[in-house]
Parts: C-alpha cells; structure tokens; sequence
C-alpha cells in the first residue's frame, strides 16, 4: 500500500539540455498530513506542486496520487478532483463574475446535479467564511477574499489533498492569516495540505517541513527539527521564526535554553521561566 | 530647514458623486525633510498608497495642499513633470512595467525622458545597476528573460536613474523570499547613504520598516494616525496590534510578558534587542 | 479615470422587467422590434410608443438614461429625416429651389425617428434590465440546440464569461501601468499623432505580456477544476426556471402584438 501521495525518483526539466528543475527528489506524503514546502525564489517549489495534480509529468521518475499514476491521461480527471490547487495570484484563478458562480465551476464542469450544486457551493463557502458574500461580484473583494473563494472553488470538489502554491505571496497580513487558518481547519477535517510558502511563521505551524534547494530535498522533518538547522536554512536564502533565533543568540551567550522553540507562546513560556527562575534566586 | 515634500489638510475622495464613493485619504498634514528614511505602515485600503501617489503629483487632492520643496504642486505654472523626475515613485510589482527590448534600455527610459546627454544616460545605467546589485552583463538580456527578483531590481533601477531628490517604494519587497527581502532593503539602504536622498518604503511587514528605516509614519482609516522616530512608535507597539497591524513575533512576545508583569521594555522588535533586554532582566553579564 | 468606464451599461435594480427570466426577455425583446417594422400607420405609431413607455415606467429606470443611448445616434436620426422629407413622393405641400417638401416626406421622417428611438429604447431596455453575465446565460441556453448541429455555442458562452470577468481587471491594470510610466516621465497627452502612438508603447506592451500571463494562469487553474473545453456533461449552477410573471409577459406581448397588427390593418384599410 503506498502513500496518499508518491515521488519515485521524480527529475523534471522543461526541454531537453536545460538545468533539471527537480533531481531524483523521492517524497511521500500520508493521508491526513500537513506539509509545509519551503525553498528559495527557483528551488522547485511550484514545479513540485504542479506534479501532484499532472499540471506538469515527471520527466523521469513517476508521482502516483492515491495510486494513480499522473503519467497516464486517463487518470487525469480522478486526479483533479482528488487533488486540487490554489495558485498564488487571486485575480488569475477566478473565472466567474459572480461569487457562488465561480465556486460552481468546478462542479458544473463534473456534472453535479443542481440541487447537490447548490448544497455544495453554500458548505464550500461557509467552510471559508465567506457565505453572506455570494451574491458579490468577484472583482469587487480584497485579494484576501478572493484567495478564499478560489479555495471554497476547490473545496466544493471535495478534494483529499489541496495544494496551495504560495498562497499568501500577494496578500496582505489579515489576508495571509485568513489563509493559513483556513488551510489547517481543512487539514483538521481530514484533508492533506501541501502548502507552498516563503514564510517561516506560517511554516511553523505545519505537521511536516520540506525544505527544497536547487530541486533537492535538503531537510524533511517535524518544524521543531528543521527549524533547528538555523545555519543550513540562512546558507540556502531561508530564515527562522524571530522566536527561533533568539534561542540561538541566548545559547550562545551561556544561557539554556531548548532551541526548538517556533512560535510566540513557546517563546513567552520559555521566557517567563528564565525570568521568573532569576526572581526567584 | 523647509521641508522637502508637506502637505496641507490633505484630502482625496475616488469616485466622488457616484455610488462607490470613498474617503482614501483625509486631513493629512505632514512635513518629511530632506534626508529622512521613512516608513509608511497601516492595513489595505487605509490610504498609504493614494497618500504617496500624490508625492509625485500623480493624484490630484480633492482638497488641500501638496508642496514640494516649498512649491504648491498643483499652482499654475508649477511642472508636474520635473516634479515626477525629483520623487521618484517605484509601483507595487514593478516588474510589470518593463517594455523595452533590453534591460539598459528599459533603464534608460526615464532618464531619456528628462531630456539627458547619451553620456550622461549611459552613467545612470551604469550606476543605477550597481546600486541595485545587477552586474553589467545583464544590460543587454531582455527584462522579460531575467528571474522574477532580477526584473524587480531592474524596475527599481529604472526609477533611481532619474536621480530623484526623493525615492518612494511601494512594497518593495512583496513576494520575495527571504533573501530577496534582505537584499532589496540592504540595497535601499546603501543607494540612500550615498546618494543622501530621502526615501519612502510602504510595506506590510514592520520588521522590515523597524530594519532600515529612522522614522515610522502610521496610516488608519484614511488619517495619520502616528508619526514618529521608530522606537516611539515600537513603544506602542501593544496600540499598533490592537489595530490589527502585523508586528513582528519578537515584538508581540514582550509585550505578553509585559502583561504577565516582567519588567521587559516594550520597545523590541529584532532577535538581538530581545537577546540584550533578556540578558539585562536577568542581570547577566552576557557570557 | 478609466475605470470609471461602465461597462454593459446594466442598471441594478429589482422591477418586474429586471426579474425576468433573461430568455424570456431576449425573445421578447427580438418579437418586439420585428413587429416595429411591421408597423405603418400613425395610430399604430401612437399605440406602440404608449407601450414603450409603458415598459420604460415599469424598469424604473428614469427615461433620461434611455435618451442618453440616443445621443450618439443623432446625427444618423438627422441624417434620414432629412433623407425622407426631401425625397418621398406624393403630394407636394410646398417647393423651394430643387426640394419638394411632401406630406408623405414628413410622415415617412416622424415615422422613421419613431422607429429607431423606440428601437434603441427596447435594446437599451434589454441590457439595462439584465446583467451581462445572466445575459450570456440566457444566450447560451437558447442558442444550446444549435450545438446539435455543431455549433460552438458552449465556446462561445465561456469565453463572453471570461471577457466579461477580465474587462475590470484589466482596465485597472492599465491605469496602474499608465501611472507606473508617467512617473518615469512618459507623456501621454502632448505631440503629434506618431509621437502618441509610440507613446503607447510603454503601455500597451507591459499590458500584453499581462494579459498573456494571465490567461496562462486562467487555463491553467481552470484545468485543475476539472474544465475539459467541452459543454458536454457539464451541468449548470444558475438555472432558469419560467415563474407567472414570465408567462403573464408572454401573454401580454402576444397582446400588444395583436393589437397592433390589427391596428395596423383596420387604419390601413381606412387611410
């Protein structure tokens, strides 16, 4: 039995001779899982998520989604409906003027009966907060709301896996977070979320880090574990959450602290221990 | 000293008399003087980006005033072109304003328009590349066969060959990683202190504002509603969350321990600053 | 600014006519101008600019917008009164120099400028009554038993859908883009006619690239909703289902046309 999502020794390249996008990179992702992608401008990232739902074939290699081989062109529509994508730019996904239309796209491209449409577009929405918004024009939201309806657009497939590539790239701090959260409450319903992203905080909260580099897998582990390779992160162009490098700095200045700190209430915790153990002596 | 750019009870109104009519900026009154850098900060649709449009005389004000270097931009007389020539105003994604066949062209295009020598064109290019780290090999590709972080500086380029007395960037940074971050402020930077410019950087992300920038201009609900020297401002930086701006997670630590009653300062906003206030709460001496 | 530019000129709004199924309407509206040229009598005139009118109260939407449509016709409207006064035959009412005013002439130019001002008003009606996008629906579905025999009539709708969804985008792309170059000094305004044309350069070149950016990325993401670029299988969210107002428009319609037919034939018989 193979995993919900499966790279063989995947190498890509767009034409013959020119630089491989991805090399050998072998990956497998379990039903349920939320896996952050980190990697710098070019390291592959968005190559890499436009596998998983046959936007792009290996060049060699195979990518198998819930066993079926992207490869082969029949697969093709059970691929897409299982595993679906939300791209980076919010204006370039929207394709209906009006918003309930276009979370009905897909559905009607799957030939959902109405009556199922209708129910499914207002679950696909209220999933993402954005129901009293149905009847609004598309063109009139924030690039935050837009992002929201192209992921309700997905959802309403009932996809097992959303890719999202670089989601908050164009969005502003309450767009990104929007985005985020809506990723991992669909994860907690049992979704598999890959989720492409150039910020670490946002990273932090995944289950799963992969960090690609040059088309390679240079870390894959649990946020706490990558985040402790601060060094090989800022050597390939990344970083780590604040609260991560200032464990570093007080390490290195004698004080004990765990290194495998990410986020703000580990970071207070640790920090009221430190301070209140110096009260106390 | 005067102020190189002022307004007066500034206030601008979109779509006026129609439906969708919208307040973007109002009551602005500001003085920003020759050699500030300064950072514009505030929630989409607060007003950052119509207040700097009307900087270099792209917008109109509805009502008030605009002075640049003690002129009212807007008198009879006054020349809106040379006055987009001294502010130079780099867009949000920029990069997608190149239109010429080469990257030295596309350069070259607001310098061409300022009616300058070929001689002194040639100069701008090859400064203005130095300044935003592109190496001269890349004059002749074309700005559409170039990375996205390459096309970005080359945008950048084009506006500070004009040479203007005053650089404002709209969100410099957004969608770079976050080497592509450091290295576009970094460069910011360096092309201010040699050219002793004033430069304006709009942005969502207060940690890069905090990183390079002397001053702090809070924009909300279409007013100003602080403007100070950047650790004023940090000071309150408990407000600036309540308001729904993003500071940066060192920042929103402190303020945390702050309210469990540590005797933190509430002016943090980098790694390093966090690292000394801890150290001299516990009263080490940093070994 | 640019994109204070509407577009489709539709006129939000809840009356009757805008709450009619947009097929119904699109027939309507098709049955309604074939009969303004069946019509020949001055009474039938009468009768169908009443009618107009009366349709015109029921959009609530002030008549000054309708005459707005006009303005751009008036030269032509001019023109083939003109045309009609001089040249009709019949029974000279006066003479001066080659012309030869007729009472046929003038009735022939009223009627004329009647016809195409009640013309532009029920086209106008249409698209002021409909949005675009529900306009194109109706169209699609009535024009559906066409792909029986081949016709690209489900192409057709998507890529309406599609403009209709871009125009806004990229009108303000090209007010961002034009801001983007002024503040490099690029003038729009001054020169003479090459000078301008090439001025557009810096515009329209960026705005291309764009617009080709962004349909790469439209078809992409369409294809991940599971678009095939074929109408078959497919199903349809909006659907059109007929209500009593449409049948009781129907019925009228079918009135008013009888009505007029008869008219018609009973004034002409009596001229």
């Amino acid at each position: 039995m193979s995993a919900l999502i499966e790279f063989q020794n995947v190498c890509f390249r767009y034409t013959e001779g020119r630089r491989d996008i991805l090399k050998n990179l072998s990956l497998s992702v379990e039903a349920g899982d939320f896996v952050a992608v980190l990697g710098h401008n070019g390291s592959g990232k968005s190559t890499l998520a436009k596998h998983i739902n046959a936007i792009l074939l290996p060049t060699e290699g195979k990518v198998t989604v819930a066993g079926l081989d992207t490869s082969v062109e029949d697969n093709l529509p059970a691929i897409r409906r299982t595993a679906g994508m939300v791209f980076q730019n919010p204006d370039n996904q929207i394709i209906a003027t009006m918003v309930e239309e276009d979370v009905a796209f897909a559905l009607e491209n799957l030939g959902v009966p109405h009556d199922e449409m209708v129910k499914r577009v207002d679950e696909a929405l209220d999933s993402v907060g954005m129901l009293e918004f149905k009847k609004y024009a598309t063109t009139k939201l924030s690039g935050g709301q837009k992002q929201r309806i192209a992921i309700a657009g997905v959802t309403a497939m009932r996809p097992d896996i959303i890719v999202f590539d670089e989601p908050t790239a164009m969005l502003d701090p309450q767009g990104r977070e929007d985005v985020i959260n809506i990723a991992k409450k669909l994860n907690e319903q049992g979704i598999t979320v890959i989720y492409i992203t150039h910020y670490m905080e946002e990273a932090a909260q995944a289950k799963r880090i992969v960090v690609l580099n040059d088309g390679e897998i240079l870390l894959d582990g649990t946020p706490h574990y990558v985040f402790q390779n601060a060094g090989l992160l800022t050597s390939v162009g990344l970083d780590v959450p604040q609260s991560t490098s200032l464990m570093f700095l007080l390490r290195s200045h004698g004080i004990k602290v765990p290194l495998a700190v990410l986020n703000e209430e580990e970071c207070v915790s640790v920090l009221s221990d430190i301070l209140t153990r110096k009260n106390q002596t | 000293m005067n102020p190189i750019l002022k307004t007066e009870n500034l206030r601008y109104v979109y779509g006026a008399g129609t439906p969708f009519e919208k307040v973007a900026v109002d009551n602005i009154n500001l003085e920003i003087f020759e050699d500030e850098f300064i950072g514009v900060i505030g929630r989409t649709g607060s007003g950052k980006s119509t207040l700097i449009q009307h900087f270099n005389g792209i917008l109109r004000p509805t009502s008030g005033k605009v002075y640049y270097d003690g002129n009212d931009c807007w008198a009879k007389g006054f020349s809106r072109n040379s006055l987009r020539f001294n502010v130079g105003l780099v867009f949000q994604y920029p990069e997608y304003q190149l239109f010429e066949e080469t990257v030295e062209k596309d350069i070259a295009f607001g310098p061409s328009n300022m009616g300058l020598s070929a001689d002194e064109i040639e100069k701008r290019i090859r400064d203005s590349l130095r300044f935003v780290g592109l190496d001269e090999s890349i004059r002749k590709s074309s700005p559409f066969e170039i990375s996205g972080g390459q096309k970005r500086r080359v945008a950048i380029a084009g506006i500070m060959a004009m040479n203007p007395k005053v650089l404002i960037l709209d969100e410099p940074t957004a969608g770079l990683d976050p080497r592509g971050r450091d290295e576009i402020l970094q460069r910011i930077s360096e092309y201010r202190a040699e050219k002793k410019s004033t430069v304006i950087i709009v942005s969502h992300n207060m940690e890069d504002i905090s990183r390079v920038c002397g001053k702090v201009l809070v924009m909300r609900k279409a007013q100003v509603e602080m403007f100070a020297p950047v650790d004023e401002v940090f000071e309150r930086s408990a407000e600036l969350c309540s308001m729904g701006l993003n500071v940066p997670q060192i920042t929103r630590v402190f303020i945390s321990l702050k309210e469990k009653g540590f005797d933190v300062p509430s002016s943090v906003y980098t790694p390093a600053q966090a690292c000394s206030a801890v150290i001299k709460a516990i009263g080490g001496d940093g070994t | 600014m640019i994109k204070d530019i509407t577009i489709g000129q539709y006129f939000p709004g809840d009356s009757v006519i805008h709450r009619l199924d947009p097929r119904v309407k699109i027939v309507l509206t098709l049955l309604y101008i074939a009969f303004l040229f069946i019509i020949q009598t001055a009474a039938t005139y009468v009768f169908a600019l009443a009618v107009t009118v009366f349709f015109v109260i029921l959009t609530k939407i002030p008549l000054k917008m309708y005459l707005r449509g006009l303005k751009p016709l008036l030269f032509i409207l001019i023109f083939t009164a003109f045309l009609n006064v001089f040249y009709s035959t019949g029974e000279p009412l006066f003479q001066f120099w080659i012309f030869t005013v007729t009472l046929q002439g003038i009735k022939n130019a009223v009627f004329m400028i009647l016809r195409i001002f009640m013309l532009v008003i029920s086209t106008s009606m249409l698209t002021y009554t409909t949005s675009p996008i529900v306009l194109t629906g109706g169209l699609e579905r009535l024009l559906s038993p066409l792909a029986k025999i081949r016709l690209p009539v489900h192409e057709f709708s998507m890529m309406m859908t599609i403009a209709l969804r871009f125009i806004p985008t990229l009108l303000e792309e090209t007010d961002k883009i034009m801001n983007a170059q002024k503040a490099r000094g690029a003038d729009f305004e001054t020169g003479g006619l090459i000078k301008r044309a090439k001025a557009l350069a810096p515009i329209l070149i960026p705005l291309f690239i764009s617009a080709f950016r962004r349909a790469d990325d439209l078809a992409t993401a369409m294809e991940c909703r599971c678009y095939t670029g074929s109408g078959e299988g497919r199903t349809h969210y909006v659907t059109y289902s007929m209500s009593a107002s449409d049948y009781a428009a129907i019925g009228i319609m079918i009135v008013i046309i009888a009505v007029a037919i008869l008219l018609n034939f009973v004034t002409v018989m009596g001229f």
